[in-house]
Formats: C-alpha cells, sequence, structure tokens
C-alpha cells in the first residue's frame, strides 16, 4: 500500500543485504577485537562508567525491600577508594550498598534516606570534620533531584535493567563505555588506568603498580599542597599555634550548629531502629597534620557521638600498631583499602552492630 | 522504552521473532498493540490509561460524527474529542505553565506571594506526538476526507504503534491502517535495509548527538559560565547538529523498527540544513508536523486565500501555536514567532527578488542556504536556553559584545571534542548541502560493497562502545 508521502520502502537500495551484513559482522568483530586488545595493550582496565543513573539504581534498593539487614556506605572518594565491597560482601546476611559520590559530601542523601524511605539498617557515614560546612550540604542533591524526578518517573525498571547491562559489560570489556574521543586518547597516548570501578561502585586504587613515580608525585602536591603553605606558616611563626588553636575554638560553635542539621535526620533513622555510624576514613602526611591543626580531634571528633547520638570509629583506633599510609595522602590504595574493611567490619562486630551468627 | 537501549534490543528482538512466527494476522496484530502499549509503560504504567482514553473516545466520537447529518451535532462531536485530547494536553503540558504566569501576573498586581512549592506534573512521554495523530484521525473524519475505519483493533495499532508512538512521525489513518487489512511480514530486503536504518539513527544519536555535541552545548548553554566568542558560536553550532541527529536520528530509528515489522512510516526529514529559504525548511524539518499544522491549521484559517495581511497573521498563529506545541515556555513561543517572521518576511522578499538569476547559480544556492542556515542557528537558541536570560547571554556573547573568560576548564579530552563538535557540524552542513536533492538510499546503493559494510560496522562499533548505561533520552521525548 503505498503512502501518501515519500518513505524509504519504496527506494530501499537493491544490494543483496545477505552478503553485505556478513561482510558487516566479520569487520565489526575485527574491529572490536583488534580495539579492545589494543586498549588492554596500553594497559587499561575494564572499569564501570559511574553515573547518575548508575547511583539511582543502587539508591532503589533502599525502597525496594528495606531492612535491617542492608549496610549503606554514604560518603565521596574516600568512601568509594577506602571500603573493599568483596568484604561486606562475605557477610553473607547483609546486603550491600554503596551510595557514596565522589567529589560531593553526603548529608543530603543521609536527608533524603531519612524522609524519604523505611530504611531500618546501618548507614555507615564518612565524617570529616572540615566537611562539615553549609556549603556542602546540598553537594549531592543533584543525584537526589535525578532520582526522584527523572528515574522514578520515567521508567525505572528498565533503567534498572540496561544500567545493569552495561555495568556488566564495561566490567568485563574495556572497550565499553569510553566514547571515541577518549578512545582516541587512549591509543595516542597510553595510560593505565590507576582508579577501577567495580560493580558495586565501590574503586580500588593500584597508586603503586600503575603510576609512574612522577604522577603519584604530582598527585600528592595537589591535595598537599595548601597544607604545606599552612604548615610552613606555622612553623615560621611560633605565635601562630596559639591562633590556631584559637581559632578552632572559635569556630566550633558554628560548627555544632551545622551538625543539628544531620543530626535531625540522624534521630529520624534511629527512631525507627536504624543505625549510624560516622567513620573517619584514614588519610595521612601533611594533609592529615593540616587537618588535625584545623579541627584538632579532641575538640571535634570526639565530641561527635554526645553532639549526635550515632556512634563513631576512627581509623587511628582501629589500625593498630601498622598505620595506614595514603600514597598521595588522601585515599588508600586498594590492599589498604581490603585491610582496612576488614578492621572495620570487626569494630562494628565488636559493637554488635553488625551481628554474628552467635548474636542472632 | 529508549531505542539506544540494551533492554530494548532484547524487546525487539522478542518482537520480531514472536510477529515472524505467528500465522493469524489478527492475533499478530494484537500481539503488536500489547506489545506497544508494553512499551510506553516501561516509562510510566499509569500513563497507558491516557491512550487508551484518548483511543476509547476518538474512536465512538469519530463513528458518531459520521452517522449525524446536522452540521452543528458534528461540532459536538468534534469538540468532545478536541476537549478530550487537548484537554490532557494541556494539564499535563501547560497546566504548571498556566499555573506560574498567572501566580506572576498576580503578584504583579496585588500582595499575594508566589507560591514556593506549586505542585509538580509528570509529563507523559510523547503526548504531543500522539494527541495529534489521534486528532487528526477525528478532524479527516469531521472534514468528511476519510470515513471511520471498520476495526478497532486496526485503530488502537494506529495510535498506539510502538516505533513511532513517543516522537513520530505523526502519521496519518489513511497511510497507517490500509496497511493493516493485509498480513505483514517484512521481506529480506526490508529487514536488511531497516536494520541499516536502525544502525545509521542510532549512529546519529548515541555518537554524534550525545556523545561529541552534547557536551559542548551543555557548556556553552550553561548559565554558570560566560562563554567566549567561539565558545558561543561552537555550542550553537553544535546544538543545531545535535538536535538534528537526535530527531533525524529517532525518526530514522523509527522508521527501520517499522519496516523490520514490514510497516512503511513516511519520512520525517530531507536534509533540513540544505534548505533555501524557511518555506523550503519546514518541507524538510519535521515534515510530519509542519504538514499537520499546514492541514488543520494554517489551511482552516484561512491559509492564503483571503489577501496577504491574513496570510500573514495566519502564518504567524500557525507557527506560534507550532512553537508552543513543542513545550511550555515563553522561549519556545517566541522561537515559532521568529520562524513565523522569517516566513513573512521571505514571502516579502522571493515577490521582489525571485527574477533575478544570481539565485539560480551556484553562488547563489550557496547564499540562500548560509543565510537560511544562520538564521535558522539564532532561532535554535531560544529554542535551547532553559531562560530569556540565557538567549541574552548567548547572544550577547555570540555578537562579541561580552567577551570573558570561559570558567569552564576544558580539559584535552574536551578540546578534542569541541574541535570535532565544530568539524562534524560543518561536515553535516556541506553533506546536507550535496544531498539536497537526493536521498540516502540512492548514495547506499552507489556506495561500493566493502566500504558500504566497513562503515556500517565502524558505525556499530562506535555505538557498542558508546553506550554507558546513562539515561540519554531523546530531546523531543519531552515534547
Amino acid at each position: 500500500m503505498p503512502l501518501s508521502t515519500s518513505n524509504s520502502n519504496h527506494r530501499i537500495p537493491p544490494i543483496s543485504y545477505k552478503s553485505q551484513w556478513a561482510t558487516t559482522l566479520i569487520i565489526l568483530l575485527i574491529i572490536l577485537t583488534s580495539l579492545e586488545f589494543s586498549l588492554r595493550e596500553t594497559g587499561l582496565k575494564p572499569s564501570v562508567v559511574d553515573n547518575k543513573t548508575y547511583w539511582s539504581i543502587h539508591r532503589k534498593k533502599l525502597d525496594n525491600h528495606p531492612s535491617d539487614n542492608q549496610i549503606v556506605s554514604l560518603g565521596y572518594s574516600r568512601t568509594q577508594l577506602g571500603i573493599d565491597g568483596s568484604e561486606f560482601r562475605k557477610l553473607k546476611k547483609y546486603e550491600y550498598i554503596n551510595l557514596a559520590i565522589d567529589g560531593k559530601q553526603p548529608p543530603a542523601t543521609l536527608e533524603d534516606i531519612a524522609n524519604n524511605t523505611n530504611f531500618t539498617g546501618t548507614i555507615i557515614y564518612d565524617f570529616t570534620a572540615s566537611d562539615n560546612t553549609p556549603e556542602s550540604y546540598f553537594s549531592q542533591q543533584e543525584f537526589i533531584q535525578h532520582y526522584n524526578q527523572n528515574f522514578l518517573n520515567y521508567g525505572y525498571i528498565e533503567k534498572t535493567i540496561n544500567g545493569e547491562i552495561a555495568a556488566i559489560l564495561q566490567s568485563k570489556f574495556v572497550s565499553m563505555g569510553l566514547t571515541p574521543v577518549k578512545m582516541y586518547n587512549r591509543l595516542i597516548e597510553p595510560k593505565p588506568n590507576h582508579i577501577i570501578t567495580n560493580l558495586d561502585r565501590t574503586r580500588s586504587a593500584y597508586f603503586y603498580t600503575r603510576l609512574s613515580k612522577d604522577q603519584l608525585e604530582s598527585k600528592k602536591m595537589k591535595y598537599e599542597a595548601p597544607a604545606i603553605a599552612f604548615l610552613e606558616q606555622t612553623k615560621s611563626n611560633p605565635e601562630q599555634n596559639a591562633t590556631n588553636e584559637n581559632k578552632a575554638i572559635n569556630n566550633y560553635n558554628i560548627w555544632c550548629q551545622e551538625l543539628k542539621k544531620i543530626t535531625k535526620s540522624i534521630k529520624t533513622i534511629q527512631a525507627r531502629g536504624g543505625n549510624i555510624v560516622f567513620v573517619r576514613y584514614p588519610t595521612s602526611g601533611n594533609s592529615q597534620m593540616h587537618r588535625e591543626i584545623k579541627h584538632p580531634r579532641y575538640l571535634y571528633w570526639d565530641n561527635l557521638e554526645k553532639l549526635t547520638g550515632a556512634q563513631t570509629v576512627h581509623f587511628q583506633d582501629i589500625q593498630g600498631d601498622n598505620p595506614f599510609v595514603c600514597p598521595e595522602s588522601s585515599h588508600l590504595n586498594h590492599d589498604d583499602a581490603t585491610r582496612f574493611t576488614k578492621l572495620l567490619i570487626t569494630e562494628l562486630k565488636k559493637r554488635k552492630i553488625i551481628k554474628t551468627q552467635n548474636d542472632s | 522504552m529508549l531505542f539506544n537501549s540494551y533492554t530494548f534490543i532484547i524487546f525487539f528482538v522478542f518482537t520480531l521473532l514472536i510477529t515472524r512466527n505467528v500465522k493469524n494476522w489478527t492475533i499478530n496484530k494484537f500481539i503488536l498493540l500489547l506489545l506497544s502499549y508494553i512499551f510506553y509503560a516501561a516509562w510510566n504504567p499509569p500513563f497507558v490509561m491516557i491512550l487508551w482514553i484518548s483511543t476509547i473516545i476518538d474512536w465512538f466520537v469519530s463513528k458518531a460524527m459520521h452517522k449525524e447529518n446536522k452540521q452543528y451535532k458534528r461540532k459536538i462531536f468534534l469538540c468532545i474529542s478536541l476537549f478530550t485530547n487537548l484537554g490532557m494536553l494541556c494539564y499535563f503540558k501547560y497546566g504548571m505553565f498556566i499555573l506560574e504566569n498567572y501566580y506572576q501576573l498576580v503578584n504583579q498586581f496585588t500582595d499575594i506571594p508566589i507560591p514556593e512549592n506549586l505542585p509538580s506534573i509528570i509529563l507523559p512521554v510523547g503526548i504531543s506526538f500522539y494527541t495529534f495523530q489521534t486528532l487528526s484521525y477525528t478532524l479527516d473524519i469531521y472534514f468528511k476526507k476519510e470515513k471511520p475505519w471498520h476495526s478497532f483493533l486496526d485503530y488502537a495499532l494506529y495510535v498506539t504503534f510502538f516505533p513511532q508512538l513517543v516522537a513520530g512521525p505523526i502519521v496519518r489513518s489513511h497511510d497507517f491502517l490500509p496497511q493493516c487489512v493485509e498480513p505483514k511480514k517484512a521481506s529480506g530486503q526490508q529487514l536488511g535495509w531497516g536494520l541499516n536504518l536502525i544502525i545509521i539513527g542510532l549512529f546519529s544519536k548515541v555518537v554524534i548527538a550525545d556523545t561529541i555535541m552534547a557536551p559542548i552545548v551543555e557548556i556553552g548553554f550553561d548559565p554558570h559560565t560566560a562563554p567566549s566568542i567561539s565558545l558561543a558560536w561552537g555550542s550553537v553550532l553544535a546544538f543545531t547538529s545535535q538536535i538534528f541527529c537526535d530527531f533525524a536520528g529517532y525518526s530514522t530509528c523509527a522508521i527501520g523498527v517499522a519496516m523490520m515489522l514490514g510497516f512503511n512510516l513516511p519520512d520525517n526529514f530531507k536534509f533540513p540544513y540544505a534548505a533555501r529559504g524557511f518555506s523550503d525548511f519546514w518541507r524538510r524539518w519535521h515534515i510530519s508536523l509542519s504538514s499537520w499544522l499546514r492541514d488543520y491549521l494554517y489551511i482552516p484559517l484561512g491559509g492564503n486565500r483571503h489577501g496577504p495581511s491574513r496570510t500573514q497573521v495566519n502564518l504567524m498563529l500557525t507557527m506560534l501555536i507550532g512553537g508552543l506545541w513543542h513545550g511550555a515556555s515563553w522561549n519556545f513561543a517566541i522561537w515559532g514567532g521568529l520562524h513565523g517572521l522569517y516566513l513573512i518576511v521571505e514571502r516579502l522578499l522571493v515577490k521582489k527578488l525571485k527574477h533575478q538569476k544570481i539565485w539560480h547559480t551556484f553562488i547563489g544556492h550557496i547564499f540562500c542556504t548560509g543565510v537560511t542556515l544562520f538564521f535558522i542557528s539564532i532561532a535554535w537558541v531560544f529554542f535551547r536556553a532553559h531562560t530569556f536570560s540565557e538567549v541574552i547571554q548567548i547572544l550577547k556573547a555570540m555578537s562579541g559584545v561580552k567577551e570573558a573568560i570561559v570558567t569552564t576548564q576544558f580539559n584535552n579530552n574536551l578540546h578534542q571534542t569541541f574541535n570535532l563538535a565544530v568539524l562534524i557540524s560543518c561536515l553535516i552542513f556541506i553533506l546536507h548541502f550535496f544531498m539536497r536533492n537526493h536521498h540516502l538510499e540512492t548514495l547506499y546503493a552507489k556506495t561500493p560493497h566493502i566500504l558500504r559494510s566497513t562503515i556500517i560496522a565502524i558505525m556499530i562499533a562506535s555505538i557498542i562502545i558508546s553506550m554507558s548505561g546513562e539515561d540519554h533520552a531523546f530531546i523531543y521525548f519531552q515534547f
């Protein structure tokens, strides 16, 4: 039946499609295989592409089947690189969900979980005193908005299936999820990826084996430069120590005010039987010294439990005689992340936050 | 369900397997209808009810209208259809817009403050497309151009057919319904070419629109940055390409998917950036909408039959409504108004200049195409920007009035993407210019076998590596 307007059906190119598609498939296989091998040759390893949709897929798990056995990580890059998800998965009874977002502080997500879910599990909240600021409160808000307005209203089941398939493929093949421009750059300027995103959204960093000494040093400088400048200033001026301490004391009240917003969410979750544990993830070197001077532990961290009613675990209290060293001063290498996760789980078991078979 | 998703691949393979193996044509159509509802429900299941309401009401209203001889009763039936379809469209699409503007207006004259938390309305995907499609059926019967179709199943499939349900092409009943009479099973040629169309459409969308153009457009139109003159022009060029690759990509996929199911959908684009003038542009861009507006709005308003002044008013009204059809925002109205103005000015100029020989030379063609493209690109600024202040910001930057440093960090990848976006945009415009009077099919048939296969293989490989799992909806889904 001809259409009243022009259409492709009347113009189908008269060629042999069987032979065209057979040739296309052979060429496609050659292209994909050679791309995969060439990219692996450059030192690239498969890594999942993390984005708002993939975060939303994980966030949805809290709405799907809230239970006491969910353990949720909230935080930023230190959480993503500091937790080895496989250690949590060994706790058969528990479901581990990672909602940390690189470069964004978690208070808004905590508030979202408190107000918009029936969550009764355990939240491991990455807390660094210096990041408790009004500016940081809503930094994860765009992800929450995407979840509520876009993901939930427009086909979350389909997006979940699609996102999970894409993530599985990306975790197996180097070439999946790269844009053509990125791929081109990778091929002309080979550079191994030292951070790999896993299917559970945790990340594994291989600073020592996949970065050159110079690259590692430059990353370290990025984190340490402000700290070094600050420490130099303090060293050159003996009176500065007293000034720093006074500043820390003066800022404490404002800091406590800011903490009240988070405390409200904590109370809501605790009231329905959930747990929140503040965790201070390892940092080291000049960055750690800088943080300690600006927000001394005795004044800030040690009062956190009293102020919020949530338990706290500081890395310094569980590391024992073998202190954690962050290669670029702010994030853990993968093997240390595994050790830290094991120590954290042991601590949580000791406090009966994670229940062993004997407890139940 | 998005064409550019793994879920759709699974869904479509399943659909092909079932429909090709079921012998009974009625059962086959029923399965297609059911799968179309599943396709739509994948976004938000309750919205399938809107489709049902629209389908059922228009079916019965059209039948009753056809039986009725008295004109005023036919008008009542038409009003029922218009009220139902446009009422739903107004509520979902323009409800918030009307409410916001109402409060702003009240606030201008009284002390009543604008409420902070106005209720939000979730927009059903593709409502403008299927509303216009089903309306065309009722209007054709009202104007006595068509008779009511005999099979409700065919009619429901016409309204719901999944390849074109959410973003067109807007198909007319006289084009689609007769295809439901005879059993349909795609031939080898249709399967082969249909699959090529899907790959070409997906390549346009996933690789060019989403991966290359979108990042540059987002930076250029970011209200928090002040773009430099080159970034402003680059991002407007990139958007001009993005909107074409996104929308034409969808239409191409839809035509390919329908073809593989044995159905025939009309062309929706004909190398629009090769247009020499704005009326030419609208014969090449979103053809199914522009012809809808022409047949059901411009001509009933009087078209060009009542003198030049009335023609200009009709043109402007049609384009303003066409602009607002795209979305509830004053920017869309201005975009439509600009196109209305372009068409009016063009009519005046053509009268005076059309006999000059220069317009029929190669240079003249380049000049006309360039000028048309320039003004169309300017109009796209209104289409893309979210607010009027964003429009002003980018137009100022384009005119060089505000030469500012880009505050966004242009890393190496982004810098290369910018150059690539500008280069590909230029290639698209050149391709359109030379393909103006040709079809993609002709070019394809002329291309040597090995080159053709290699190009399609590269396209598939680029699509596979670019699919990140992120939700990149087609731009026109929001309309």
